[in-house]
């Protein structure tokens, strides 16, 4: 096949352009989860401390 | 909502298989093309992955219209996700053409109509990702956001017609190009799979994005909250000190 190469070049870029993005998208999830986790934790430490009933709502995006 | 992981599974596979489908028909099922040879099978990913930046890209342009009507951050976050996937998928379109080019024209790469408007329409969606990381306030940075996102989709029209408007060296349209333009049959079949296949794709990765976005407001409610705590604490000390 002419230009085997090129084609071969090409589809392996558009498979590791998207596998690479899947990754750093994962890996950010990942990252994130922790964090959230992290939180939680830290919020319902405090809660236990304070005698508190736990998270409030409204706070969105602040 | 967060759709129950066993779903979000059979889903993936799906876009997986589809893929491997699109691929092996790309390569071995597609006719080869009288006058470029091999070389042209790079169309079936070429196009169609232009095609759902384009599709990701309207995403961002109608999230941003609602948000600047309703100020709900889910739009912001669907703006963003999209945004970013429609990058990766424009970056796919920019990587592959010419790599085509290079064997058919005897260049990599040339300033025509279609090229420079493709490579201005990566930048403008890299400047409105950039743009997003140098604000801090929520709001602000999702209302100049949705302003410049509105702005930069007017380059997807001009993509999707340069080689209609102006003579360049990109080849003229072979789908819905007008008279004497058309595909193969066969090669339609081929296109169309490669297509919904990448459209599946464009899908799981808006929606992992999306979930993303969900995470990161998450974490800044939770953060408020924290601090809400911490300045109680605080004052509730220094009640207590002046007693």
């Amino acid at each position: 096949m002419k230009n085997f190469e090129s084609i071969f070049a090409a589809y392996i870029l558009v498979w590791a352009i998207f596998f690479v993005y899947s990754i750093t998208v994962a890996r950010r999830l990942a990252e994130v989860r922790e964090e959230v986790k992290a939180l939680k934790a830290a919020v319902m430490g405090g809660s236990k401390e304070d005698g508190s009933t736990g998270l409030t709502t409204g706070s969105a995006g602040r | 909502m967060v759709s129950p992981p066993k779903i979000r599974w059979l889903e993936t596979l799906l876009v997986a298989l589809l893929l491997a489908v699109a691929g092996y028909a790309a390569f071995f099922l597609a006719p080869t093309e009288r006058t470029m040879g091999a070389i042209q099978r790079i169309f079936y990913f070429h196009v169609p992955s232009a095609w759902t930046g384009f599709v990701a890209f309207f995403i961002v342009f109608v999230a941003n219209i609602a948000y600047l009507l309703q100020r709900k951050p889910k739009w912001d976050w669907l703006a963003v996700s999209s945004a970013e996937v429609g990058l990766a998928f424009t970056t796919v379109v920019l990587v592959t053409g010419p790599i085509w080019a290079k064997p058919v024209w005897g260049v990599w790469w040339t300033w025509d109509a279609r090229l420079t408007s493709t490579f201005v329409l990566w930048l403008l969606y890299v400047a409105y990702l950039l743009l997003r990381n140098l604000m801090v306030d929520p709001e602000r940075r999702a209302t100049i956001s949705a302003v410049f996102g509105i702005f930069a989709f007017l380059d997807v029209p001009i993509v999707y017609m340069s080689i209609r408007w102006w003579r360049t060296q990109h080849p003229q349209p072979v789908i819905a190009g007008g008279e004497g333009s058309g595909l193969d049959a066969a090669m339609w079949r081929v296109f169309l799979v490669c297509l919904v296949a990448l459209l599946g794709l464009m899908i799981l990765l808006i929606r992992s994005r999306l979930d993303l976005e969900k995470l990161r407001y998450e974490v800044g409610e939770l953060s408020y909250e924290i601090e809400n705590r911490a300045a109680e604490v605080r004052v509730r000390g220094r009640g207590g000190a002046g007693r």
